[in-house]
Formats: structure tokens, sequence, C-alpha cells
């Protein structure tokens, strides 16, 4: 237990800053170039959905960034040590940071006088973060290549903006802004499952 | 001679990289998904049941409903803008709504009761019930002008309302035609097809269309190429190596981004080959002269100048810190100029934006009208690019000083590994 208490301590230490920062400097210019307040339940879900769900590509994507060097991978390799632990430990990290700061985020869309549902958009915004963080994880553990894990994920994201559900079905990314919240049931299962695939495909690569 | 041999042996580098491959298939799943096959347009006939709506070019039209709207805003006190394509709400102080009544005033010749009035009236005559039974309310408030107010007077109240609401509003003098929408007539339609075939030469408004949906995809994707690249050295460690080589700094970065740029302008020149095509299949059977360069024209001028710049900054700021930084930075402006062209998709007050929309193929006129400002444009982020290139030698150079060693030697978290 203390070994997982240590890889989390380090990990929120040295791995996660750069990436947290980034997604809270993306947050904190929201009120510059957006409205935060007296929106309705459509402007809220677009804002949410399209703005917001950005952070699931800075936050989950990089989790295997830390073994990015094969030299390394190959070290960790040998110990007896299982690396898929490590990575569950560093997602629920992710995880638990976006969390709260989608929390803090829709908080201040209330205090602004925004008109939505609270539980099922905070759940709507997260199933939306899992599924664009989850692709990127299995991209990067598929390619090995960090920017091919941001790159995937912004494909996603583009054909969800130009043709809607029209390819995606429901796993369109911004059905939430359409009226449709029970749709993000597909893509929390599909992000959650993405982000185990992609520690099954990293372990599998790396043998640990 | 020895930036050609590096120019080849970089393109040869690229063809082989994995992310060249990302790219191609980023590129073309977003032209395939989104564009695809081309909508030919065929000539409108009389009688038809629409032929759309336009943005009218009526003063007194465009003035009428746009005084509507304020007077709707300011009634409910909702006034909104947006800047970037979502809606902003403005709470406006008493002096500010009071200096909007007054302009209100100014523009209509009626005090604040009897425009109240006169709104209430339109909305009750605007109401019509739906089958559900549900009332929902049809058309535009329209608020006529007072006798002697010009159209520059209006414009300049206008946009005065517009600085009060802290721009990006529908009051701003780009944005006030789209505030009267009317019906297209068949001579409307008529002309804009003749534009079309004529003046455009039928290609001309399909190569725009074709450089709108890559100009958004383009607006992103170069900036992995450009990331994986400047990363390449330091994962492969060859940056040592490299460093120690007699070639010139801008030798060897000039010749690694233009090699980058050309294999990245290369799938999209191929891509349009598929709408080209498509278009001229139409154009040879129905007797139409078709400009056969024309998407290659468009794609050079209208897409190179975003390639150019969108890797430029990808290649600077990854030479500056050798991480994937860039990305987060260009994810931002790519977000920022996507939603704030919405307003303007199809075509005209291309402004300064990265990503120039012109999703009509019948927007000559708004396009023709425009031009100077998109040519600027493109100027502008071109001299850009080249700026940030010239940056990136600097960076280079004092690197293979010895200087600018951001991250260190120490700073590779090697401890913390092993720690693990």
């Amino acid at each position: 237990m203390e070994k997982y208490m240590q890889i989390g301590k380090y990990n929120l230490k040295y791995n996660i800053p750069p990436h947290f920062i980034i997604s809270v400097l993306l947050l904190l210019c929201s009120p510059l170039i957006l409205g935060l307040g007296n929106l309705n339940r459509f402007d809220t879900a677009k804002i949410l959905e399209m703005y917001v769900a950005l952070v699931g590509i800075i936050m989950i994507t990089p989790v295997f960034l830390p073994e990015h060097n094969k030299d390394i991978r190959d070290l960790l390799s040998t110990k007896a040590f299982n690396m898929a632990v490590v990575y569950g430990i560093r997602v629920l990290q992710a995880v638990v940071l976006v969390m709260i700061m989608v929390s803090i985020f829709i908080a201040v869309l209330k205090m602004g006088n925004c008109d939505f549902p609270t539980i099922p958009y905070f759940f709507g915004t997260m199933a939306g973060i899992l599924a664009i963080g989850g692709t990127g994880m299995v991209f990067y553990a598929l390619t090995d290549q960090v920017v091919v894990g941001y790159m995937i994920p912004l494909l996603y994201y583009l054909i969800s903006y130009g043709t809607k559900d029209k390819y995606l079905g429901k796993l369109y990314l911004f059905s939430m802004s359409d009226g449709r919240v029970s749709d993000k049931l597909y893509l929390a299962i599909v992000g959650i499952l993405f982000i185990g695939l992609g520690i099954w495909i990293r372990c599998r690569k790396t043998r640990c | 001679m020895r930036f050609m041999s590096l120019w080849i042996h970089e393109c040869r580098q690229t063809v082989k990289s994995l992310i060249f491959y990302f790219y191609v298939a980023f590129v073309a799943i977003f032209f395939l998904t989104n564009m695809g096959s081309v909508n030919i347009r065929k000539e409108p006939v009389p009688g038809q049941e629409s032929y759309g709506t336009k943005h009218s070019d009526d003063p007194l039209k465009v003035m009428s409903c746009t005084l509507g709207s304020l007077e709707e805003a300011y009634y409910h006190d909702h006034f909104q803008t947006s800047p970037v394509g979502f809606t902003k709400h403005v709470q406006l102080s008493d002096e500010e709504k009071a200096e909007i009544n007054q302009i209100l005033e100014d523009m209509t010749g009626m005090d604040e009761t009897q425009r109240q009035n006169n709104y209430e009236k339109q909305v009750q005559e605007n109401t019509i019930q739906l089958d559900n039974g549900a009332y929902t309310q049809v058309g535009v408030i329209e608020l006529e002008s007072a006798p002697g107010v010009g159209y520059e007077q209006f414009v300049e109240n206008m946009e005065r309302v517009d600085a009060i609401l802290g721009g990006g509003s529908s009051y701003a003098e780009k944005r006030l035609s789209s505030n009267a929408s009317v019906d297209m007539t068949y001579e409307d339609a008529l002309e804009q097809y003749q534009n079309l075939v004529e003046k455009d030469r039928f290609t001309g408004g399909y190569a725009r269309l074709f450089c709108d949906y890559m100009g958004i995809v383009l607006g992103i994707a170069p900036i992995f190429m450009a990331v994986t690249r400047g990363l390449r050295d330091r994962r492969s460690r060859m940056q040592d190596v490299v460093y120690i080589r007699s070639v010139s700094s801008a030798t060897l970065i000039l010749s690694r981004y233009l090699a980058m740029v050309f294999m990245m302008v290369l799938p999209v020149i191929l891509l349009s080959f598929l709408p080209l095509t498509q278009c001229l299949l139409y154009t040879n059977g129905a007797g139409i002269s078709a400009d056969v360069l024309a998407f290659l024209k468009y794609s050079l001028w209208i897409l190179v100048p975003e390639i150019l710049v969108v890797s430029a900054v990808g290649m600077m700021l990854t030479e500056l810190t050798q991480t994937a930084l860039a990305i987060a930075v260009q994810v931002f402006w790519w977000f920022l100029s996507l939603f704030s062209g919405v307003s303007d998709i199809y075509g005209g007050n291309y402004g300064w934006n990265l990503i120039p929309r012109n999703n009509s193929v019948l927007n000559y006129q708004k396009y023709v009208e425009d031009l100077n400002q998109l040519v600027t444009n493109r100027i502008f982020y071109t001299f850009l690019a080249f700026a940030f290139v010239i940056l990136t030698v600097l960076i280079y150079e004092r690197k293979r000083k010895g200087g600018l060693d951001i991250r260190g030697k120490i700073h590779a978290n090697r401890k913390i590994q092993s720690k693990i």
C-alpha cells in the first residue's frame, strides 16, 4: 500500500503539474472569451462539451509520458512490478483532478445564474472527457507517440463538430447541446473501456 | 546545393515517418466526412417554392430590423454578444441602459413607453398557436427609424451600442446586415448562379468551399507534424550529433521547415482532385467553361499561408521548450479562430482570422467585396510564419552554442523514475 502511495505522490509532484497548469489556464481563460452567466441549458452544454471537455485530452492522454523513453520502459519491464497498477493510479488521479475542475467550473456557471440540470451535466461533461481522453490513451499506447495521442481525439472532436451524429451516432461528442443527455452513457462506457484498452495495449507492448 | 540535399533528405525522412501518415489520414478523414462528394448546383428555375434567404442590402430594412432587435433586448434587459461564436450575456449598468435608451429614442423618435407599446403590439401580432397548442413567435420585430435619420448616423450609433456591450454583438457595423434576412427572388438566385458560372468559372466557388473545409483542419493538423519533427532529434538522441555538424543553423532549419510544408501541401493538392474531377465531369456535359486550375490556385494562396504559420509556431515553440506545449497553444488559437469565424461562415469579413470561411459556392459577391482583406490577411500570416522561422533559427543557434537549455540534463525525471 505504501508503494502505491509513493507512486501517487510522485505522480502528483512531478508528472501531473504541467498538464494541470495548462488545464487550469484553459479554464481560467474562459471568462475572457465565453459568457458564463445567464445561459440557457443549450448554451451551457455547448461550453461544457466544446470547451471544458478539452481538458480530457490534456490530463488523461499523457499518462504514459513518464516512460516515454524506451530505455526506461525496458528497464521497468525487468522489475517485478505491475505497471498496469501504476497507470491505473495515474489515470485515477487525473480523473479526480478533472472532476474537481469540472465541479468548480459548473459551480461558477450556477453562480452566474445559468439554467441547467447540474448532476446530468456534470456526468455528461465527464463522459465526454473520458471518451476523448481514453481515445488519446489508446492511440498513444498503439504508436508510442504522445503527439498521435493528442491528434486522434482532436480528429474525433472535429468530426463531431462538422458532421454531428451522422457518422458517430451515439458516440457524438456534443449531444448535450442538442438536448440529449442520455447519449452520454455510451460515451462514458466507451471512455472507460478505452482507458482500460489503452493500459492493456501499453502493458502488452512492454510486457509489464 | 547543401540546402537542396538536406531538403530532399528531410522529405524522405517525412515519408518514412509514422506521423506523416497520421497527418494524411487526419486531413483525408476530415475532408471525406465533412465535404466528401460535391453537391453540384443547378440553374434556378422560375416558380421554385424557395430560393433561400439572404442578408438584406436595403438600408431601411437593415435599420428597422436592427432597431427592432435592440428594442427587444432592451425591453427584456437581455443583451447578448458572441465574440467567439459562443453566446455571452452582458449585464449592463443603469447608466449604460440609459445610454441605450437614449440611442433608441434618437434613432426612432419614440420615447420608452411608445416603443414598449409598439413592441408588445408586434409580439401579439406575430404570435401564433402551433398544432400541439403551444405558442410561438414568428418573424422579427421591426422598429422604423425616425425621419431624417441617415444610415451613417445609424451605423455610428450602433457601433456605440456594440462598444457598450463589449464588442462581438450584432450591432457592430460588419454584422448589421445579418439582422435583416430576406427571402431571395428568382432574379437574386439567378444572379448568384450566373456569377458562379461566368465570373467564378464554376470551379472557383467549389475551390473556395474546398479551402473552407480544409482551412478548418489545416488550422490544427500541421502542428502535430511540426512538434513531432521538433522532438525527433531529442527522442533519437541525435541532438548533439546534429549540433556539431558544419551546416549552418539557417540552412538546417529552413530545409526542415520547407520540406515539412511541402510534404503537408502535397496531400491537400491531391485531395483537391476529387472535387475538381466531379466539377469537370459536370461542366463538360453542361457546356460550361471551367477553370481547371482553380483548386490549385485557391489552395496555394489561401491554404499554404495557414500551413506555413501553424507549422512555424509549432517548430519555434518545440525548439524552445523541447515539449509538446505548441499543441496546447495551437489548439487554443485554432479554437478561437474557428468559433469566431462562425458569424461569417458564408464569406466576407475575413479580418485577421487564421481560418477564413467561405462555406458557400455562391458567395462570389461577398468574396470579391472583401478580397482585399483576405489578401492582406494571407500576406500577414506568410510574413508572420517567416518571422517565427527566423526566431527558430536564432533559438537553434543559441542551443548549438550551449545556451537556452531549458530542460537541462538533470531535469529529465531520471531520479523520479529510478525510485519507482
